[in-house]
């Protein structure tokens, strides 16, 4: 029984893969990266796995001694811009529900940045990434 | 009742309103079921305890005892509302956050019957301590959610992956509940000593009160930030935002 979301179960089994972690070892370093980033294995997305590959996972994995822990969170980067889009497949979070009960006219404090609502359309930024980041769509 | 505890109860009761209608006017463009559960869980209390304490001051500081049943089950349904918003919004796919809002349902359907079938003792109703508890659980449970997430929202804060703002709400609504909650634990307790005539009602109900003022300003702002606050806490939150 797969304990997180689809996106969770296919970045643990490439990090196994790739990494040659024990399937314990991959899985626990991945759900201790995804909490270091805020998220749980449930309700992770593949828009902020691509974060957590590019910006928590890397150091942990050099900690349990994976030598090419940059080029594998790369690669598993990739696959998952490729293979599961970036779209968010969660429904209603509990971060979507509070961001429409706040006030709606509050201009944003910056250009391109609502203050109000929370930013799907913000693309992950990493120096790993080769592939250009997807267009960015009209949020909320 | 002492003027701070008046004062108090009044200025919480009108930013409560405020927020329910608020929210329930958000229910009814977003057709959503959380804004509508958090309106009414707004707004029930209000009515509940407004009927209470009007049926009090009218008949010098006692309540009729149907305006306590009525008003006690109206409180207690605006309460169980929070429980269920919890389960939807925080625990949806949990089987145990289900069963506890089932039970909690059952519970606080079950207190008017508590109230008719037990005698009253010393002029009490025999469903208040249990309808405290109810209600402590209901709100406590509130406040354990929104400040779990609200740490979970911090950390995705500092990666851009969240609002400040968004993440600031799950703060204040846990702290707003808490307070909340001693609040009305204190004026239930000082409510009680009341009505037996003990020298220690007043300590409750003021101490009670006091937590009033951290709870309405907590879920004030969580609702109607001024832009002035917005912009605090997206320097505060936002500093520590990785590049």
């Amino acid at each position: 029984m797969s304990e997180g979301s689809r996106v969770f179960e296919r970045v643990a089994e490439e990090l196994e893969r790739l990494s040659k972690l024990s399937r314990l070892e991959a899985r626990g370093t991945l759900r201790f990266a995804l909490r270091e980033a805020g998220f749980l294995p449930k309700n992770v997305s593949p828009r902020s796995m691509i974060v957590v590959l590019e910006k928590t996972l890397p150091p942990l994995l050099l900690k349990r001694g994976v030598r090419d822990a940059g080029t594998i969170c790369y690669q598993i980067g990739i696959l998952v811009r490729e293979t599961m889009g970036m779209e968010s497949s969660e429904g209603e979070t509990p971060e979507r529900v509070f961001a429409r009960m706040g006030r709606p006219t509050i201009p944003p404090s910056s250009p391109g940045r609502s203050s109000m609502v929370p930013d799907v359309t913000r693309t992950p930024t990493g120096r790993l990434s080769a592939v250009p980041p997807p267009e960015k769509k009209p949020g909320f | 009742m002492k003027p701070f505890t008046l004062i108090v109860l009044v200025v919480f009761g009108l930013v409560t309103a405020a927020v329910a209608v608020r929210l329930l006017g958000l229910a009814a463009r977003t057709r959503k079921a959380p804004e509508l559960l958090l309106g009414l869980s707004m707004l029930l209390p209000l009515v509940g305890y407004s009927i209470q304490v009007s049926s009090a001051v009218t008949r010098g500081g006692t309540p009729a005892p149907l305006a306590v049943e009525i008003g006690g089950l109206v409180v207690d349904t605006g309460f169980l509302t929070v429980a269920v918003f919890v389960w939807l919004v925080f625990r949806r796919e949990e089987i145990w956050a289900q069963v506890l809002s089932f039970l909690l349902v059952i519970v606080g359907l079950a207190m008017p019957v508590v109230n008719h079938v037990v005698p009253w003792s010393n002029g009490l109703p025999s469903a208040l301590w249990p309808r405290a508890v109810l209600r402590t659980i209901c709100y406590g449970w509130a406040a354990v959610e929104a400040l779990r997430y609200a740490a979970l929202m911090r950390k995705r804060v500092r990666f851009g992956l969240a609002e400040p703002i968004v993440a600031d709400r799950f703060v204040l609504w846990g702290v707003g509940h808490l307070c909340a909650t001693l609040m009305l634990d204190g004026l239930t307790a000082g409510g009680a000593l009341h009505v037996q005539q003990s020298r220690f009602a007043d300590v409750f109900l003021v101490g009670g009160a006091a937590f009033g003022v951290p709870a309405m300003l907590a879920i004030g702002l969580s609702f109607f930030p001024p832009v002035a606050y917005v912009r605090y806490v997206e320097r505060r939150l936002g500093a520590g935002e990785a590049s």
